[in-house]
């Protein structure tokens, strides 16, 4: 009876474990994987191999058309879904290019109303028929600026953008040329013009004609004059921007433009041409302008600044330094032959070059002795550089000789010299040649230096052996202590550094505020065609190939990421990501 | 005799209630898994096939082979790339935390 209780007491506590251990572990909940959210990952991840294996993402890419990219994903898409992202390294987004124009590269030109007896007169039908009728027809009058080009423009009030409000018209908007060959005949090339828009003023049959203006405005109230910027040197630049980079089509518009512009329009990019652009930036507040389009968009010099430019104003708030030697060669001015390095910034620069079909051999103009100081001492940098022409650094050696004994003795060896050296940059520094290294047999083997850094009076710095580098004044060298002059009694110090000539100082460092990218190249009057390339390809460098394009909807939190290449003249990786709605 | 056969039930009970008490881990386990799908297998295959393409043309210059290292730093991995001249093919480390893919001579 009592084994029977004891078997069914054990037999009931073993089903009460169980149970227990089954119930405590087991949860049986409901799934909360959302299987739907996981269905449209799938499909975003197909929709972006598909397009990128069939070839259709490469092809979008070339030509641009985030739009059309947008619209097939949705297309082959059951679940209309819409994809918004970012491309980044193609130069396929739009790009509003901003040219500095020097003041004395703004004309102003007296116009006058045609009136009867004038040669024209009664031959200006085409014009009239674009023009409003009640606002009679000007002309340019006689003039040094007119008759250099000996061509005539005529300017009318067309009302362009069809507003039929007065008030909203832009008034004298439009221009045509008369280039005097056609005798009052406007073919397609002479007209109409309009405001901002950059035409050819002359008669030249020239392969490169140089006589390209912008119409910036017109006075036909008070002082009856057009306003025109000389645009020759954007024009032919632009010129290469119509070109495709690697089979890519790129979009940009150039507008010749002064402070007033930049101050209030947004580009994406500035360029300042010539020396006199330097000293209008450093005029009353444009370095402020400059400084706000800078703090988000990248700017390019053509310029050659000298010492004093690099010192003072905007320049002194940029990291680029002025290096300040002579050359190994002798050197004359003009280009030099120009080169790329191994450097990841000189791989892009010449993956964009060879892209417009660059030629490998070329040359470009030093912009004078600036570098880009990227580095922990002062050197050149090789974005992109002469493999010709060299700085010689070697200016910056000094040679200590003739030291005296005495002075610092850290070992206790008895065998001190003492001296002072000029370094560049510095003030008188005193050294001291020391003995080290005591060994067993109580004698110092060895050479050290030490230096009075801090310009203390006291030479207490550590102890550096031959072929050890010190930095002083931005500048780095390597101590010489055996083939300097009597051992023991000399010190040499040779300058190290990068030295070929820097032909594209760049930097994103500035002083004072966070900035984007801003390179130099050196200015010239006329560029061959390899260099309006290089500008060209700076250009898109700056820009760096960032294209954002947005959906209807709001995109949820699935992303995919494509990546791959654009293989033309050469192999331009891209990365595209999406993020999707549906 | 009696007491040893009722702690050999109790033992056996409590390892029979260890081993459900597992099996239950591994199905509570699976049941609240999130499913999401892994960006690194298909950044895998354009790698792969960049790598294809670029060398089908014959050996890429090197400019393209550098372009095609920067590609691998658009991946989430830690990347080694070298060329073999006399394959004409890629071979490529790919690492990241636990795991790591060579691919080797993509042509």
């Amino acid at each position: 009876m009592v084994k029977g209780i004891g078997y069914a007491l054990e037999a009931m506590m073993a089903s009460v474990v169980i149970f227990l251990f089954i119930f405590g572990t087991v949860e049986v909940t409901s799934p909360d994987q959302d299987w739907n959210d996981y269905q449209r990952e799938l499909a975003a991840q197909d929709l972006t191999y598909s397009m990128k294996a069939s070839g259709k993402l490469t092809s979008f890419l070339k030509r641009g058309e985030t739009g059309s990219l947008q619209t097939a994903f949705a297309e082959i898409s059951d679940r209309d879904m819409e994809a918004s992202g970012a491309v980044s390294n193609l130069p396929i987004s739009h790009a509003d290019i901003g040219y500095f124009t020097v003041p004395d590269k703004r004309e102003n030109q007296s116009i006058t109303e045609v009136e009867s007896g004038d040669r024209c007169h009664d031959d200006l039908n085409e014009l009239e028929r674009f023009a409003n009728a009640s606002d009679p027809i000007y002309r340019t009058e006689d003039s040094e600026l007119a008759d250099t080009h000996d061509v005539t423009l005529y300017f009318a009030n067309t009302n362009p953008t069809g507003v039929e409000d007065a008030k909203a018209s832009a008034g004298y908007d439009t221009l045509w040329v008369d280039n005097g060959t056609q005798e009052c005949q406007f073919a397609s090339e002479d007209g109409p013009f309009y405001l901002e828009q950059i035409f050819f003023w002359g008669d030249s049959n020239t392969s490169e004609p140089n006589d390209f203006y912008e119409f910036k405005g017109i006075d036909t109230d008070t002082s009856e004059e057009a306003r025109f910027y000389q645009a020759t040197q954007a024009h032919n630049i632009s010129q290469t921007f119509n070109k495709e980079v690697n089979g890519i089509r790129t979009s940009t518009s150039t507008d010749m433009v002064d402070f007033e512009e930049i101050d209030g329009t947004d580009y994406s990019i500035l360029i300042f041409p010539e020396d006199d652009s330097i000293t209008e930036i450093n005029s009353g507040t444009n370095e402020d302008i400059l400084i706000s389009h800078l703090v988000s968009d990248p700017v390019l010099f053509l310029a050659n600044p000298d010492e004093s430019e690099i010192d003072n104003g905007f320049f002194d708030r940029t990291g680029f330094d002025w290096i300040g030697t002579g050359y190994e060669s002798a050197y004359g001015g003009g280009a030099v032959d120009a080169d790329f390095s191994p450097r990841r910034s000189s791989l892009d620069m010449r993956t964009l070059y060879t892209g417009l079909n660059g030629d490998p051999s070329f040359q470009m103009f030093p912009p004078e002795k600036v570098v880009s100081n990227t580095s922990s001492r002062l050197e050149a940098s090789r974005t992109l550089y002469s493999p010709s022409l060299s700085y010689d650094l070697s200016e910056w050696n000094r040679t200590v000789t003739g030291m005296s004994p005495g002075g610092p003795d850290p070992e206790g060896c008895g065998d001190s010299y003492t001296g002072t050296v000029n370094l560049v940059e510095s003030p008188p520094m005193d050294i001291a040649n020391i003995a080290v290294g005591r060994n067993s047999t109580d004698s110092c083997f060895n050479r050290a230096l030490m230096l009075d850094l801090n310009n203390s009076g006291t030479i207490d710095s550590d102890i550096y052996v031959n072929g050890e580098r010190i930095k002083v004044a931005n500048r780095e060298y390597a101590i010489d202590l055996v083939d300097c002059g009597t051992e023991g009694e000399c010190a040499g110090f040779i300058a190290l550094g990068q030295q070929n000539v820097e032909l594209m100082p760049n930097t994103a460092s500035f002083d004072g505020f966070n900035g984007d990218n801003l390179a130099l190249l050196g200015y010239n009057d006329v560029y061959t065609q390899s260099q309006k390339k290089i500008i060209a390809s700076s250009v898109y460098w700056l820009l760096r190939g960032q294209t954002r394009f947005e959906g209807r909807s709001e995109p949820d939190e699935i992303s995919t990421v494509a990546i791959g290449g654009i293989d033309e003249q050469v192999y331009m990786p891209y990365e595209i990501n999406l993020r999707w709605s549906e | 005799m009696v007491r040893v056969k009722g702690q050999f039930m109790l033992v056996s009970a409590v390892i029979v209630s260890l081993t459900v008490m597992t099996v239950a881990s591994v199905i509570s386990d699976i049941q609240s898994q999130e499913y999401e799908i892994e960006d690194s297998s298909s950044q895998i295959i354009y790698i792969q096939e960049e790598g294809k393409q670029l060398t089908s043309g014959g050996p890429p210059t090197s400019l393209d082979r550098e372009n095609y290292r920067k590609l691998l730093g658009y991946t989430d991995y830690r990347t080694e790339m070298t060329y073999s001249n006399m394959g004409n093919c890629f071979n490529v480390t790919m690492v990241r935390p636990n795991e790591r893919i060579d691919l080797n001579c993509l042509s």
